[in-house]
């Protein structure tokens, strides 16, 4: 299951880590064909569950909390979410605005809010009460290169004061085509295309494996989702290039995704595209929870 | 009745946890409902579930009453009747011990009440009795549910020799996803889902048994397996060399940084005394010995 050959350990002194990169660009405005969400919207639900989810795996207990198992960052990328610009930034908003990365602790104490809703069969179908922590926001371009430079900064960092944790997940939400290539940070006088911004960011691992970089293609339009192609052949635009850069398909993850029914071809990529909001939940659930199900929590 | 079974319990929390919060948990008792049998019980609460402490309590519990109101008497019948009304038990009083279900605004009550409910709690279960036989030799009858393994050990000239290791035998049987006696109720016709039967009816002077939580079992059958007899060091073992075993096997990596527990009992040849029961609410800011109780 990893590269080092051993149990998945995740617990305080190896926590996980999980990156999500969200596209705020102006097309994810566009409302979703028989949803009526915009993509924005979408998004922001698909992510919020998974958070949602990521908290539950960390409370054992109400009077301890939440333990602080993962490292968990959002990076919005087109909008901001608090001027009428352009920006890559934190994601995270209320107490957490401007954190780039926070515990999973963190995380589960601030919310944004906690709303009402059916909790469905689980439940049986009482309302449950359910913290929420990314607002839709959509506007401007879509400086993708940007964000995953940010991205590889935390993941970097995290790598070098976790390498024994299990490598960090990162997720890549968008609608659309990069439009901040070629891009250097400042001070850096060697731009770098998305290609290999993407290939900095897969080169950075742990004891237990290369970094995981998963990309969710959303359209408005969702037609026949490509789970997990082998070949960038015949995807629409920008599928080659989301094909490019996201990761080859790991073991564990491959495992995850054939245990939920999506076959995985050799040379298959962690990529879905043209996902409708059902698969894009479903996406997320295995890049986060399910593939790290078999781990052992605890400490 | 000759001879008198030794009961130590060992026991420790993961690496920087604080010791109530350790999930493993165990019962002794020399004198079921004070007759001739004496009862055990060992649960492994599960990490991934909610509050797997408590549920490990309320399950040792529910098995130290099943096995008192049978009279230490227990088959396959027990199982059905005794155990499982003693696990609905345990339910509703876990049940009754849920987090509020009124609507919050707190988010961690909120995410409480949802793992609560959609994860529930997970532990495993080993319980049994032993008695002396009129013959000179002793029996035991133990059930088991998931991964905390019996084991019956006899001295041989250089060290033990396992004469028994049940569920599981050897150290790749351990993984993340042993079967669990968990607080939703078990299906219909599913008593005690993935139960095992443990029987032994040639326990003699000097024999000893151990139960014991999956890391230690895992470690012990590993080294049995590759480097040779672990068995003497943990039949020698007092409080202070078990501390030192676990702080050493865990900084080698030897030991998965788990709770680890060890229930030992041995057959000794003095005379039988009155020996005290060890509790299952007993908090292990010590190892427990006999004493404590239940």
């Amino acid at each position: 299951m990893t590269d080092a050959g051993s149990k998945v350990i995740i617990n305080r002194k190896r926590p996980g880590m999980i990156l999500l990169l969200i596209d705020r660009s102006y097309s994810m405005e566009d409302t979703v064909r028989n949803d009526g969400r915009t993509l924005a919207q979408m998004v922001a639900d698909a992510v919020n569950e998974t958070l949602y989810n990521l908290c539950l795996l960390c409370i054992h207990e109400e009077h301890e909390g939440p333990r602080p198992y993962f490292r968990v960052g959002l990076i919005g990328y087109g909008m901001s979410a608090t001027a009428d610009v352009q920006a890559v930034e934190p994601a995270l908003g209320g107490m957490l605005a401007g954190k780039e990365v926070v515990t999973s602790t963190e995380l589960a104490l601030n919310p944004i809010r906690v709303v009402e809703r059916n909790g469905g069969a689980d439940f049986d179908g009482e309302m449950i009460s359910v913290p929420e922590w990314l607002e839709p926001v959509a506007g401007y371009a879509t400086p993708m290169c940007e964000a995953i430079y940010r991205a590889g900064s935390l993941a970097a960092d995290f790598c070098a004061n976790h390498p024994d944790s299990y490598p960090p997940i990162v997720i890549n939400l968008t609608d659309g085509v990069v439009t901040d290539e070629p891009y250097a940070p400042t001070g850096d006088q060697h731009p770098a295309g998305l290609d290999e911004w993407a290939e900095r960011l897969t080169t950075l691992r742990t004891n237990h494996g290369p970094l995981r970089f998963l990309n969710a293609f959303v359209s408005a339009t969702p037609l026949d989702a490509s789970w997990f192609p082998s070949t960038p052949n015949g995807l629409p635009e920008p599928g080659r290039r989301l094909f490019d850069i996201s990761s080859p398909l790991p073991e564990d993850l491959a495992t995850a995704a054939a245990d939920k029914g999506k076959p995985i071809g050799a040379g298959a990529r962690a990529l879905i595209v043209n996902a409708s909001p059902h698969e894009l939940a479903a996406f997320l659930e295995i890049g986060t929870l399910d593939v790290l199900n078999g781990a052992e929590y605890g400490g | 009745m000759s001879g008198l079974i030794e009961p130590q319990v060992f026991v420790t929390a993961k690496p920087g946890e604080r010791p109530e919060s350790c999930q493993d948990v165990a019962w002794f008792d020399p004198a079921v409902a004070g007759g001739p049998v004496a009862g055990f019980a060992v649960a492994d609460g599960a990490t991934g579930g909610w509050d797997g402490r408590r549920w490990a309590e309320l399950v040792v519990d529910a098995a130290a009453d099943a096995i008192a109101e049978a009279g230490g008497a227990i088959d396959g019948r027990w199982v059905r009747a005794e155990l499982a009304d003693a696990l609905d038990r345990a339910r509703e009083t876990w049940r009754l011990e849920s987090p509020s279900s009124e609507p919050t605004t707190d988010p961690v009550a909120a995410l409480a009440r949802a793992k609560f409910k959609t994860s529930g709690g997970q532990c495993t279960l080993t319980a049994g009795v032993l008695w002396a036989g009129t013959e000179g030799s002793w029996h035991l009858r133990a059930f088991a549910v998931g991964d905390s393994p019996l084991v019956h050990l006899r001295p041989s000239d250089d060290g033990y020799r396992v004469l028994l290791a049940a569920p599981q035998h050897r150290a790749d049987q351990f993984d993340t996803h042993p079967t669990l006696i968990s607080s939703k109720p078990p299906g219909p016709g599913a008593v005690v889902p993935g139960l095992s039967a443990i029987a032994i009816d040639d326990l003699a002077v000097g024999d000893a048994v151990l139960v014991m939580t999956d890391a230690i079992a895992a470690w012990a059958l590993h080294r049995d397996e590759v480097i040779g007899d672990p068995w003497g060091v943990l039949v020698g073992l007092d409080h202070a060399g078990f501390g030192a075993l676990i702080d050493r096997t865990r900084t080698t990596d030897e030991m998965a940084a788990d709770d680890v527990l060890l229930l030992r009992m041995t057959i000794a040849a003095q005379p039988y005394r009155a020996l005290p029961t060890v509790g299952p609410l007993t908090t292990p800011t010590q190892p427990i010995g006999p004493g404590g109780g239940r």
